[in-house]
């Protein structure tokens, strides 16, 4: 069955079909011409135009020759992705630190490393500025040009457009960031929420065969944060400022992220919330201040996220729950807790059969995140309303933007 | 001229409801026989088998091509009972699909009951439209159904959107399942009807859904306690599920809302202190306006939809 594009316009049926091979190359590389022209049905004739011109632009190269057939005609040659195309620069801003990850055009790491952004509060978009420009430092150190950033925030934001919603961790709102940055540093620029950023982060790690946009992987990614109590904070305030321990999570349904109808989905509240708690817990300000330090409140922490979390994995039915930042470094009290206190509450997520697990990325799972949600939408197949397009991305903008720079790539 | 009928099924633990529709449209009135007692899961399924030829019977007959049916209890997309319904006896760990399809000799289609009144709100009821739409269906139990775009969310078992055991009071009233704390104890018709009798003479009888409905109307004290207290706890979890899905558009319904018990007005001024300001600004919230017909709907809706993808 075809699974070329016939219906749209010529321009969108061009996109579309490139798109359609960069995935399956992605996916399933290394393939001969024929290889991609049998899997997606499309003419090869069309598939030999569409590599030609991907060769052209330097993202393809021959990976090596493939077995003769079995009459004993020419060795097909095999093609894959050409990681020297560019790099992807990932940014993970907190409000103290930024956490940067340069990846190759196939989602190898080249470089990774943290820079202190200080402790002032006051002025948080030279802050943001200050993070990009190590970025893209770090970015030129690797050799490779940067095709594009992907940035993480804490708090709320509309992907689509590009604007920070509310961040009170950063103190910012109503910012359009992405567009800001891509302002100045002419690339395309994407940005999420910290927590589904990780969850981007964990897309590349199922199989080639079971990934796909139409019926990919099923997970929540957990997320926690140390934060210091604000003691400024006011009650109503709470779940926008967090004290004590930032909980989000990001949801993934059939290999999409689950951003909500306002993107402000994967927020999290403890049911044992009161007026008098400041965090997303029901603890009092007290406790949560001593959270990080007093192991006995850690542990009644995590048990009544781990409670509150038991009947939404209900809910939602993943394949995998991943834990990720405090959760991940705190994991043996994570298994502990479920091993008994919580037992009995997490024996219908178990019969359910999800997997527990750690996040693959370790303490860079928000900033590898950040670079592996760019490469993703870059790889996005368009559909025909345009819904799935990035605003930012597309193979089409890479190459016009590369075409009328002066840097020059060989495959 | 004779019509080609699907018939979609509600099983619920006191009725089967069904409905006809016609490949034109047109649906037959909406039938209700109690569900057969005493006879395990084989007297549920010969009541269905013979809910199904009475709707067609009473529809004007005509050709049957394809049965829907919703039930309670874990059930996934290839209509598996996979595990127990509180309220059905014998239900459970059996291919409903295989032994309906036997019976009537046409494909029979399906899913939990919720998620499926879910897709009979989406297409022609209160959802429509909706980008995120959850259900909340509150009667004998709680059930939830999930639309994205109008695709239902099941999860990756096929058994996503059970939200009536969300844990809303942890070390609270003891729940069905096991589970203490569950929203279900307390929001459902009958988590409802438990409260109320606790805050009532024991004198004061068995009550009745209408009963209390009417009691709340009256503004009887133990009713509007017993209901603050429900409305809390359904408060609780429609902030879990904003916080979580940030849905645009919340349905509530099932026999608690037929029986006129208030619900949305009560819940959402409860939200601030359980949802994010975005998500439960930017959601609006519905009645459903199917009734009971919403899951026959529902079910006639799915099967009509795989038949047409055969």
């Amino acid at each position: 069955m075809s699974r070329g594009y016939s219906g749209g316009s010529k321009q969108f049926q061009r996109q579309a079909n490139v798109a359609l091979v960069m995935d399956l190359v992605r996916r399933a590389q290394p393939l001969s011409r024929i290889d991609i022209a049998g899997r997606l049905g499309l003419d090869r004739s069309t598939i030999t135009h569409i590599t030609s011109r991907l060769f052209d632009e330097g993202c393809l190269r021959v990976h090596s020759e493939g077995d003769a057939t079995s009459k004993g005609g020419r060795r097909p040659t095999l093609l894959a992705l050409n990681p020297a195309y560019g790099c992807i620069v990932g940014i993970d801003i907190s409000p103290d630190t930024c956490r940067i990850h340069v990846a190759d055009f196939v989602g190898d790491p080249l470089w990774r490393g943290s820079f202190p952004l200080g402790e002032d509060a006051s002025a948080p978009e030279k802050k943001i500025e200050r993070a990009v420009r190590h970025a893209l430092d770090a970015a030129a150190g690797t050799g490779h040009p940067a095709l594009g950033i992907g940035i993480a925030v804490p708090g709320i934001v509309a992907p689509d457009s590009g604007t920070v919603i509310e961040s009170r961790e950063l103190g910012i709102a109503g910012y359009d960031l992405g567009r800001e940055i891509a302002r100045w540093t002419e690339l395309p620029v994407l940005l999420d929420n910290d927590a589904r950023c990780c969850a981007y982060g964990e897309m590349g790690n199922v199989s080639a065969e079971s990934s796909s946009p139409a019926a990919g992987p099923s997970f929540l990614f957990v997320m926690g944060r140390f934060q210091p109590a604000d003691p400024h904070t006011a009650p109503e305030e709470s779940l926008l400022k967090p004290s004590g321990i930032g909980i989000g999570i990001g949801v993934v349904v059939d290999g999409r992220i689950h951003a909500g109808a306002h993107h402000s989905a994967g927020e999290f509240r403890s049911v044992s919330w009161r007026a008098d708690a400041p965090g997303q817990l029901g603890m009092v300000r007290e406790r949560l201040a001593h959270m990080k330090k007093e192991e006995a409140i850690l542990r009644q922490g995590f048990e009544e996220l781990l409670l509150n979390l038991s009947p939404l994995v209900s809910v939602l039915d993943p394949e995998e729950v991943i834990f990720g930042g405090e959760f991940r470094r705190q994991y043996p009290l994570v298994q502990d807790l479920l091993d008994n206190e919580l037992a009995s509450s997490y024996i219908g997520m178990r019969t359910g059969g999800w997997k527990l697990r750690l996040s693959s990325n370790g303490e860079w799972e928000t900033a590898a995140g950040a670079a592996r949600m760019f490469v993703e939408h870059l790889f996005a197949i368009p559909a025909p309303e345009g819904r799935s397009f990035p605003t930012a991305v597309g193979w089409e903008t890479l190459f016009d933007r590369f075409r009328s720079s002066d840097e020059v790539r060989t495959a | 001229m004779n019509e080609t009928w699907t018939i979609g099924i509600d099983l619920g633990g006191t009725n089967i409801k069904a409905i006809a529709l016609a490949a034109s449209g047109k649906r037959g009135e909406l039938l209700s026989v109690p569900t057969p007692s005493g006879g395990g899961s084989k007297g549920i399924i010969d009541g269905i088998v013979a809910v199904v030829r009475q709707a067609l019977e009473e529809a004007g007959g005509g050709r049957l091509d394809a049965v829907g049916i919703g039930t309670p209890g874990l059930v996934d997309d290839a209509l598996t009972i996979r595990g127990t319904a509180v309220n059905l006896p014998e239900w459970e760990r059996f291919s409903l699909k295989t032994v309906l399809e036997d019976r009537l000799s046409v494909p029979a289609w399906g899913g939990n009951d919720v998620g499926l009144a879910a897709i009979a709100e989406y297409e022609l009821g209160a959802g429509s439209g909706a980008e995120v739409l959850v259900c909340i269906w509150l009667g004998t139990g709680i059930g939830g159904g999930i639309l994205l775009n109008g695709t239902p969310f099941r999860g990756h078992n096929g058994i996503g959107g059970e939200i009536g055991h969300v844990v809303v009071e942890p070390g609270g009233k003891l729940c069905n399942c096991g589970q203490s704390g569950c929203v279900e104890a307390y929001g459902s018709a009958n988590g409802m009807l438990a409260l109320y009798r606790k805050e009532q003479s024991p004198a004061a009888g068995t009550p009745t859904l209408p009963d209390f409905a009417a009691a709340l109307r009256a503004g009887e004290s133990a009713a509007v306690a017993a209901h603050e207290v429900a409305c809390t706890m359904l408060s609780r979890l429609t902030g879990s599920v904003l916080n979580v899905f940030a849905p645009d558009r919340i349905v509530f319904g099932g026999g608690v809302v037929q029986a006129g018990i208030p619900l949305i007005e009560p819940i959402t001024t409860r939200l601030p202190e359980y949802a994010l300001p975005a998500t439960r600004n930017q959601c609006t919230f519905a009645l459903s306006t199917l009734g009971g017909s919403a899951g026959p709907l529902g079910a006639a809706l799915l099967a009509r939809r795989k038949a047409t993808e055969r």
